[in-house]
């Protein structure tokens, strides 16, 4: 899509987090035998303090861990938008917890001790999405900075427009909501050729994509 | 007896008086013929003297020729000299006018010569021719004297008469040194002789008037004499040989006895004082009195002898039947403490304070195979004990030697002869004789083998039980357990893995690495299993300090931490500085802390869903593990936030088979406090400030290791 893909493909990441030191250099060892340098973290707080959660890549993290749980560390890197895929390890019994995980957006979960294929299958389709979804956040980064130069009324008119209603139709729209500034359709024109322009598109349809791409479709 | 007593005596006394009596009758019979002789030698040894001189030719001359002055002198002179040669008073002549022609006494101022005696019976009897013999007071001299009479004849004719003058006084003299009167009665009863001079002349018996006249007539007794009675009266004794002479108004008396001198007309009473016999009575009644009062004395002393005999024999029967009846009641006594002592279960040894064995009991040979004789003398060490206790066994004998055994007694291993030990408790007390000395010690064995062994199976049982507890807890904790063996099994593959990965792409320096870090897993799995099996398999150990942080650190190592990861539930510390000793099991103990662990992670994660997630205002979920000592005593606190105890389940909490978990069994906490009450501690459990509960380990502090 951009054409910075490819590098952030090279330096995609992979992290290990688990409390127990054997598992994770063993992983660690195994990863470095199938081509991935991997960052170690023995706790969910290490990681969330220790790792770039923006750079793209896969975490292998332990359900069961002192201190921050997996989940947790799942949670909270959920919070803060981190593109890296969580790969979720697990012991034998811990179905629920993972089932439930992957519901909540994990790539997947491998139940300890794991054949090396699945392992490294999951930790590159893991990579992969997380590359994608990296791609798909800058993308709309950039749109939400294109938005966000948009005046409030242009806003309100472009999220009027990408419901594809004409000029018209959004003037009265806008005038029944706020009787107190009533609109012209052709101010709305006017507006429309400036959103157009700021945000590099040539059609309504594209704008509509665009406000349900940065999922602003509910505000309307 | 005191009436025999007095018959005796009296008897005694009459018998006595009466001997007494014809002694002093022989007596006075004796000398009545003594007396009698002399008095009739007296009275006549000069009767021949008158007849004698009557024949002299001077006398006759003399009478014939009475004027002659011639033959008057040599009549004087023949008189005078005849009286000097005879002894007798006055001899003299009297012509037959009765006047005195010539006397011995012619030269003497009371002479006789020309006195007239014709009125003396003894002139007038020998003036008829016969031997004339009176007796009477002079008439010149006025003295008493016997006067005998013979005629002077000049053929048939008298012509005068001679006459002798006898004094009497010479045998009255002699009857003075008698104790007892003497006296001569003449034929009229008048007492003219006698030792008694107021009796003289006085009568014994009434006298006619012509009697009386003619005495006066004769001036036999003096010119003035009348009749007076003597003061005393003769009575005639009955039985008796003699009189009873009684003087008057209780006056002495006498025993009398009249001997008759017929020739003489005179009658001789001799007397013995009757006191004599009075005398001999009393004497005789005091002799008896003594000798009845000695018989008596006898007799009640022998009476006396005799009871204080029986008192006697009573008193030893009474004595030996006592004897026999307490030496009866000490066999009785001796049989009951024999067969009490036999009896009794409880062992018995004294020793003395050398710790020499002066006495055991039935019991205690029982308990330890010898005999009484085989120990009795011994020195520690004693044959019973335990080879393998003996340093034990010297040092507790040393103790109970010095006194400082421990009342509540010490437990000691004896070995029975036959080889099996025997388990006892040794109580020792002071021995203590009659005077209150420390001779010994006493002890009292009590054999608790059978005890023991119940001890013993019971703590078996209690260490199976424990045992099946802590595999129940393993089973409680299988999954925990499982992901804790499945880390370094997967650790263990993916090692595996890199290593065949590795292999194949020739990169063998990280092959050997690998290599290493599996064989370590490989190891760290079979180390979680072995100690999960230790624990599980491990018997009970004899007690030792252990340090209840370590005891901490153990229970969270041994699978509590893995537990409270897979509750996703922290696990807090708040443990004691330094070293926190107490006495105990380790492994029971962590056992006991893991259960509580346990218990308060179940307890958290049955609040969590039956709450849902957190509510903001209860604390976050915990397990808190504390420890800290508190006045002697060492705690450990298990603390969590769950629900806490419910008054209804913190009564029953460690009741056997109470739960409140589908599948627990109800033991874990019953067996936790036994856990810690067999330490010598308790488990006390209760709500936690601010919401859970608080489970308290607390032990006695023990002194570091």
């Amino acid at each position: 899509m951009t054409p910075d893909t490819a590098a952030h493909t090279t330096s995609a990441q992979v992290c290990i987090v688990d409390d127990d030191d054997g598992v994770r250099h063993s992983l660690a060892a195994l990863l470095l035998a199938g081509g991935h340098s991997a960052h170690l973290f023995a706790s969910g707080t290490e990681f969330l303090q220790g790792a770039d959660l923006a750079q793209p890549g896969c975490v292998l993290l332990d359900l069961r861990m002192d201190g921050m749980s997996g989940l947790q560390v799942f949670e909270e890197m959920r919070q803060r938008g981190s593109v890296l895929k969580v790969v979720f390890l697990s012991a034998h019994g811990e179905v629920a917890s993972a089932v439930a995980a992957v519901k909540q957006g994990a790539v997947d979960w491998l139940e300890k001790p794991c054949n090396e294929h699945t392992l490294l299958s999951a930790v590159a389709r893991a990579t992969e999405l997380s590359q994608a979804d990296a791609a798909r956040a800058r993308r709309q980064h950039m749109l939400r900075e294109r938005w966000n130069a948009l005046s409030p009324r242009q806003q309100e008119v472009a999220r009027q427009l990408a419901t594809g209603q004409s000029s018209k139709e959004v003037a009265r729209t806008l005038g029944l909501r706020d009787p107190g500034r009533p609109i012209d359709p052709r101010t709305v024109d006017t507006h429309r050729s400036a959103i157009f322009l700021k945000l590099d598109i040539r059609s309504s349809h594209e704008l509509a994509m665009l406000v349900e791409e940065l999922g602003l479709t509910q505000d309307i | 007896m005191l009436a025999l007593s007095g018959l005796l005596v009296w008897g005694a006394g009459e018998w006595a008086a009466q001997s007494e009596l014809d002694n002093q009758w022989d007596n006075l019979r004796r000398s009545s013929e003594v007396q009698t002789l002399a008095l009739r030698g007296v009275a006549t040894r000069y009767s021949f003297l008158p007849f004698t001189a009557a024949q002299q030719p001077l006398v006759t001359a003399l009478l014939k020729a009475p004027d002659s002055e011639r033959d008057r002198a040599a009549a004087n002179v023949y008189l005078e000299t005849v009286n000097a040669h005879a002894g007798s008073d006055v001899l003299y002549v009297m012509d037959t006018s009765g006047r005195t022609v010539a006397s011995s006494n012619w030269q003497s101022p009371r002479s006789f010569v020309h006195q007239n005696y014709s009125n003396r019976p003894y002139f007038s009897d020998a003036l008829a021719g016969l031997a004339g013999r009176f007796y009477g007071v002079g008439k010149t001299t006025g003295e008493p004297g016997l006067f005998a009479s013979a005629p002077v004849r000049d053929g048939d004719r008298v012509i005068g008469v001679v006459a002798v003058k006898i004094d009497m006084q010479p045998i009255v003299a002699t009857w003075a040194q008698l104790r007892d009167p003497v006296f001569v009665t003449d034929a009229l009863g008048i007492v003219f002789l006698g030792s008694v001079s107021p009796w003289l002349y006085k009568t014994t018996r009434p006298l006619a008037a012509a009697d009386v006249q003619r005495v006066r007539n004769e001036e036999q007794y003096g010119s003035d004499w009348s009749p007076v009675a003597v003061p005393w009266t003769l009575r005639q004794q009955r039985d008796e040989p003699g009189m009873e002479l009684a003087l008057p108004a209780g006056g002495s008396r006498y025993l009398a006895l009249n001997e008759a001198l017929p020739d003489l007309g005179w009658t001789l009473t001799l007397t013995a004082d009757s006191r004599a016999v009075a005398l001999a009575r009393q004497q005789a009644w005091a002799l008896a009195s003594l000798a009845s009062g000695l018989l008596v004395l006898a007799a009640l002393y022998w009476r006396l002898r005799e009871r204080h005999l029986q008192e006697n024999q009573r008193a030893r029967i009474e004595l030996e039947q006592r004897v026999q009846e307490r030496t009866h009641a000490l066999q009785q006594a001796q049989a009951f403490r024999q067969s009490m002592e036999d009896a009794l279960l409880v062992g018995m040894r004294a020793r003395d304070l050398q710790g020499r064995i002066v006495y055991v009991n039935a019991a205690m040979c029982e308990m330890v195979g010898y005999r009484a004789d085989e120990l009795v003398g011994q020195l520690p060490p004693y044959p019973y004990w335990h080879p393998d206790d003996l340093p034990r066994h010297w040092q507790d004998s040393e103790m109970a030697l010095a006194g400082q055994a421990a009342p509540q007694g010490f437990e000691s291993r004896l070995r029975h002869r036959d080889g099996r030990d025997v388990h006892t408790m040794v109580y020792t007390a002071r021995l203590i004789d009659g005077d209150n000395r420390n001779i010994g010690w006493m002890s009292s064995v009590v054999d608790i083998t059978a005890q023991k062994r119940a001890e013993e199976q019971q703590q078996q049982r209690e260490a199976q039980l424990q045992r099946v507890q802590r595999v129940i807890t393993v089973g409680e904790m299988a999954s925990t357990l499982a992901h804790e063996l499945n880390q370094p099994l997967a650790a263990l593959v993916n090692y595996a893995a890199a290593a065949r990965a590795l292999a194949a792409q020739g990169r063998t320096d990280l092959l050997a690495d690998s290599l290493t870090a599996l064989s370590d897993q490989a190891l760290r799995a079979a180390d979680i299993v072995g100690r999960i099996r230790r624990w599980v398999r491990q018997q009970p150990q004899s007690r030792e300090p252990c340090d209840l942080n370590v005891v901490v650190d153990q229970s969270l190592a041994l699978l509590l931490r893995a537990e409270a990861r897979r509750h996703g539930i922290p696990v807090q510390l708040d443990l004691a500085a330094g070293p926190l000793c107490v006495n105990a099991d380790r492994v029971l103990l962590e056992q006991v802390v893991l259960n509580l662990g346990l218990n308060a992670l179940q307890a958290m994660q049955g609040a969590q869903a039956a709450h849902g997630s957190a509510e903001p205002e209860s604390p976050p979920p915990e397990l808190l593990l504390r420890t800290r000592a508190e006045a002697g005593h060492a705690l450990l606190e298990v603390l969590d936030r769950g629900p806490g105890l419910p008054p209804e389940i913190a009564a029953r909490l460690f009741e056997p088979f109470f739960t409140t978990r589908a599948e627990g069994l109800g033991l874990g906490l019953n067996i936790c406090r036994s856990i810690v009450e067999s330490m010598g501690g308790e488990l006390q459990a209760s709500n936690r400030e601010g919401g859970g509960a608080v489970f308290v380990i607390r032990l006695p502090e023990a002194p570091e290791k």
